[in-house]
């Protein structure tokens, strides 16, 4: 069949949950105000990165500060197909809340890098080696 | 903290835990929308609560005298305006209200907040047909400010004579009940009337005791199992040697712990990843397959037919349409 990908490429999109940004060679990810997020929310997610990152590996940076709950099954999906096409991860967390979520997530994950800061510099400074191995 | 809003989540810490004390696992702590200490341990312990939920569940299945039972919770009949005009003991039971507190309300102000909007679209949707009957997830709230998440079948009566348009709201739950080996014993020389008593013996055999130590060293192999998805993974006796302990530990406690085999888990896990990166990107399905761990593409399209149903390729045409612009 005589059918070829547009090759779009968006700097940025967002769904009811999150938004995504791509900058610098690295993405932005950031939940919205009072997310929950079960198992269709964390596949909708999943499925709009990796159609927004067109096959390319990324370090993202990912904002959770607005992010109330999480189910188990969604952790469970982020933990194996959350992780795809990511070379390194960087949390930014400011509250309790979400420093919780991201250590949690942590415990579970290791096929990549990821560190959690509480400052978006620091965070960008970790992700920018990783940002140099891959471009758009 | 000293504030009157945060003593009432302080409070329903408390009530949760007791909760626990008492061995009462199904119920969970109201949420709010702060960011703050109080909410991070409120969502510490509900996961925790969930987590000791799930490992009492699983217990049943292997224990030889524990068995699981279905039972009707809560049973609440609505009239045509969604009031409450009847209830089971149930309901007092586990959500600690009197009978005189709950006929007569609205049902919906014993729900949470959070599924206001579930059971609207549930109700409208059995009311508006064509199916009549629908399992909703409802959280209720408790007269101790506690939440209790229920699995719910709705069932709506539009033309029965004397259900006409009323509701039924009941929930199940599902728990262990213990059966002593007595008892057993019992209904089998009933059942062979004086014959050879014959105890069921544990198909599974003797159940795996781990200690805490084992559990960290399976959750680190599991670790290194996840991180090195795509690489050949080392034989058993190998992975289990390097993280120093011996095959029959490790083989038995994965199992244990995760309900599966290594291999079924790093099988799982492969073809869990290549599914997604089929789905949602253009990448050669060789390439995927090789990416995931997968020897060679046809090795992948085996496994995947055989758990999905339906071959890579297969996937890749249909997602194609739904996921990519073309010209």
């Amino acid at each position: 069949m005589n059918r070829f990908f547009l090759n779009i490429m968006k700097k940025y999109e967002e769904n009811e949950f999150a938004s995504f940004r791509l900058e610098n060679g690295i993405l932005h990810i950031v939940y919205k105000e009072n997310v929950n997020l079960f198992l269709g929310d964390a596949m909708k997610v999943v499925a709009q990165r990796l159609t927004f990152q067109q096959g390319k590996v990324y370090p993202i940076l990912c904002n959770i500060r607005g992010l109330r709950e999480i189910s188990k099954e969604a952790r469970g999906y982020f933990a194996v197909e959350g992780t795809l096409l990511i070379n390194a991860l960087a949390f930014v967390s400011k509250t309790p809340l979400s420093t919780i979520f991201t250590k949690i997530y942590i415990n579970d994950i290791s096929p990549f890098r990821i560190k959690m800061f509480t400052d978006e510099t620091s965070a960008l400074e970790f992700l920018h080696p990783f940002a140099q191995a891959v471009s758009r | 903290m000293d504030k009157l809003e945060n003593s009432h989540r302080l409070e329903n810490l408390y009530q949760q835990l007791f909760a626990m004390l008492n061995g009462d696992y199904f119920q969970q702590i109201e949420r709010t929308n702060s960011k703050d200490h109080l909410e991070a341990l409120s969502v510490l312990v509900n996961m925790i609560t969930e987590q000791i939920r799930g490992s009492i569940m699983r217990l049943g299945f292997s224990r030889p005298f524990y068995s699981y039972t279905v039972v009707t919770q809560m049973l609440f009949f609505l009239d045509r305006s969604r009031n409450i005009i009847k209830m089971n003991n149930g309901v007092k039971k586990l959500l600690h209200y009197e009978e005189n507190d709950i006929l007569g309300l609205t049902f919906k102000k014993l729900l949470y907040t959070d599924s206001h909007k579930v059971w609207d679209q549930g109700v409208k949707g059995i009311i508006s047909g064509p199916e009549r009957e629908t399992t909703l997830q409802l959280s209720f709230l408790t007269n101790y400010g506690l939440l209790f998440p229920a699995q719910c079948k709705v069932l709506y009566f539009p033309d029965e004579q004397y259900l006409n348009q009323k509701i039924i709201v009941t929930s199940i739950k599902v728990s262990l009940q213990r059966e002593a080996p007595e008892d057993i014993l019992n209904l089998d020389l009933q059942k062979t009337h004086g014959g050879r008593t014959q105890i069921p013996k544990n198909k599974k055999g003797h159940k795996y005791i781990l200690n805490t130590l084992d559990i960290e060293m399976i959750h680190s192999i599991k670790k290194y199992i996840v991180a090195h998805l795509n690489e050949s993974i080392p034989d058993i006796l190998d992975l289990a040697h390097t993280m120093g302990t011996n095959e029959y530990k490790l083989k038995n406690g994965f199992k244990e712990l995760y309900g599966m085999t290594v291999f079924q888990f790093i099988k799982d896990q492969r073809l869990r990843k290549a599914h997604t990166l089929i789905q949602y990107t253009n990448k050669k399905i060789g390439y995927i397959a090789r990416s995931v761990g997968f020897k060679q593409g046809n090795h992948l399209a085996r496994e995947f037919k055989k758990r999905y149903g339906y071959t890579p390729t297969e996937l890749r045409l249909l997602s194609s349409h739904l996921n990519y612009y073309y010209i």
